[in-house]
């Protein structure tokens, strides 16, 4: 709490989110995408009412790193079904303290320790973990979920749902210059250039 | 305009038709030479029943490959797909392959009517008591001339089907009518019942009875699958060969090898759980005459019961599951060519291997006087000049038919109404 009032005194007072740009259609916005990428910023995004084709490409987008973290769910479900599923069939137990003891239990007089049995529960602990760690992966690395957004101040972002196209860079952007943002904005084709207040 | 949007319609300098008229005869007659060398050499005398048997292991595979391309045609239409159209020509190409693979049955029959290739034809030489029972019950279903008539008739409904959809298709690159699209469309649902059928019904004849005694219902989808990842891999490999060649250069990018990637890689794990499913629910049951044809092919841990096919079974474990699994997860694999090629060959491979798993240890049933269920001490490999031959001519015939029919007309369906969509398409 005293390390934000140092950083911001008055913490009442607006602070600059960002600027924010509107676009009349996807060919201008593509176009100034690739133009704020290729001036260096790193903090900014697109807004479109629709999937836009090569968008990600203009905004020199990275591969998500989804997929690994559900390659690290899948590997952790496997791993954990093959030692529960072994260790509670395991017949030799009966020395350790009774809480860790196994429960051997005598199927249709198979092997205590049949794969084939097993399969079933490493699957879907394999899908299980692996479905979490993408849906709640996705939740966190998009910083989901949240109840507003600074960008939601604009009468006219509305529009992002049904007809227009915005830009916005954020002010913690290091290249972040107002001036010098909305000059790049107005070269880049932007109908409309406004400063957004996060007032949180 | 957008910089990263390809074009919605077919370039005019893009090569569509690739004539190999002269490569695909040469390798017609190379193969049925080959095909009639391994007949001379092995067809007769000891070996001649084991060249009918390695002679039926790689006629189901080629004819899976061709079922593999019918089945892809089918669900491309019943789901009104835009993505896979410029893919679409080769998988009717390799379904029509089918007309040689009604040549190429001839062999089967003579196997079945002089060659014991059936054992069922004769119960009380290859089956003993309760086994002779079951196989002596089911003789209204298994015998000489229903067989026959049965292939024939699955045969002629896999012909009309795939020379249905070619010849309408073709049409439709001279005219452009989209009408013969919803045609197509319209006969690709009740097809696929059609297809169901007579693919179950096949596999059952065809793999299936070389134990008369055994029984899966599962059996039919087990080798669909197999053909449908064999197809979707030569598939690739026939567009990678077109591409080198010079034709569909620019109508064919990583998104659409990404497709056929994917379907690899969802029908190998479809695969591995049909593979499972069918073993575990026998595992468990556990009655014997269910068993014995998985102990016959080494499926079990018993000391006794481990035999060569054992090995082959985990060849097939981590080559036709484990390993193309962990290959395919990354789509950076499935954008790759030279990558996705190396899986494509890898995975017929393992195709291949998987159907002679399925059909040589019948070779050894019914040999000396055990019944199936404990012969194991009598299991040999196979794995030798009849099978691997038959494996280079039948291939050379299946190849060049491929190539004949494919020469006659475009790669691609250009005037599909959906080619501009297709084209396109991108796997973000």
């Amino acid at each position: 709490m005293t390390e934000s009032q140092v950083d911001n005194p008055t913490p009442d007072a607006p602070v600059t989110y960002g600027l924010l740009a509107e676009f009349e259609d996807v060919d201008t916005l593509l176009h100034a995408a690739v133009g704020v990428r290729d001036a260096g910023f790193r903090r900014w995004d697109c807004f479109s009412p629709f999937p836009v084709h090569g968008l990600n490409k203009a905004m020199g987008m990275k591969d998500t790193r989804l997929p690994r973290l559900v390659f690290g769910g899948g590997v952790a479900g496997l791993g954990i079904a093959v030692a529960m599923t072994v260790y509670t069939m395991s017949a030799d137990t009966l020395d350790v303290h009774y809480a860790l003891q196994s429960y051997p239990y005598l199927i249709s007089g198979k092997p205590y320790n049949s794969f084939p049995a097993f399969i079933p529960v490493i699957f879907e602990l394999t899908v299980l973990l692996s479905a979490f760690a993408a849906v709640f992966g996705m939740l966190g690395l998009n910083r989901l979920p949240r109840l507003h957004h600074p960008l939601f101040n604009s009468e006219r972002f509305r529009r992002a749902t049904t007809d227009r196209f915005f830009i916005a860079v954020e002010a913690d952007d290091e290249k972040y210059d107002e001036p010098a943002v909305r000059r790049l904005f107005e070269e880049l084709g932007a109908s409309h250039v406004e400063v957004i207040e996060d007032n949180d | 305009m957008n910089p990263h949007a390809h074009h919605t319609t077919l370039d005019p300098a893009e090569r569509t038709t690739l004539p190999l008229v002269s490569v695909g005869r040469i390798a017609l007659v190379v193969g049925l030479v080959v095909i009639a060398l391994v007949w001379a050499i092995s067809g007769a005398g000891e070996g001649a029943r084991r060249f009918y048997f390695a002679y039926l292991t790689n006629f189901a595979f080629y004819l899976s490959l061709a079922l593999g391309g019918l089945f892809f045609v089918l669900i491309t239409h019943v789901a009104r797909t835009g993505a896979t159209v410029v893919a679409r020509r080769i998988g009717e190409i390799v379904a029509a392959a089918v007309v040689v693979m009604v040549v190429l049955a001839v062999p089967v029959v003579i196997g079945l009517l002089f060659f014991d290739l059936y054992t069922w034809v004769d119960p009380h030489t290859y089956y003993h008591g309760e086994h002779l029972h079951a196989v002596e019950g089911k003789a209204i279903w298994l015998n000489e001339s229903f067989f026959i008539a049965r292939l024939a008739v699955y045969l002629l409904v896999w012909v009309a089907m795939a020379v249905f959809f070619l010849r309408t298709s073709r049409r439709q690159d001279e005219t452009g009518d989209p009408q013969l699209t919803l045609r197509m469309e319209r006969f690709s649902a009740p097809g696929l019942i059609l297809f169901g059928v007579t693919v179950t019904l096949a596999a059952f004849d065809l793999i299936m009875s070389l134990d008369g005694a055994w029984f899966s219902t599962i059996f039919g989808v087990y080798y669909f699958a197999g053909g449908v990842v064999g197809f979707y891999s030569l598939q690739c490999l026939l567009l990678l060969g077109s591409q080198r060649r010079g034709a569909l250069t620019g109508s064919i990018n990583e998104n659409h090898y990404h497709d056929v990637g994917k379907m690899m890689f969802a029908f190998t794990v479809f695969w591995a759980y049909l593979a499972y499913s069918q073993y575990m629910l026998i595992w468990y049951g556990s009655i014997p005459e269910e068993t014995g044809w998985f102990i016959f092919r080494g499926a079990s841990t018993a000391d006794e019961h481990i035999n060569i096919w054992s090995y082959v079974i985990l060849v097939m474990l981590f080559g036709h599951f484990v390993l193309p699994f962990l290959g395919f997860i990354s789509r950076h694999v499935k954008r790759r060519r030279a990558l996705l090629a190396v899986w494509a060959v890898w995975l017929l491979v393992a195709h291949w291997i998987d159907l002679l798993w399925l059909v040589m240890p019948a070779l050894d049933l019914g040999r000396g006087e055990a019944a199936p269920a404990n012969a194991a001490s009598g299991i040999t490999p196979y794995l030798g000049l009849p099978e691997i031959g038959l494996l280079i001519g039948m291939g050379a015939v299946f190849m060049g038919a491929v190539a004949l029919i494919g020469s006659r007309g475009h790669l691609i369906p250009v005037k599909d109404p959906r080619l501009g969509e297709s084209l396109v398409f991108e796997n973000v």
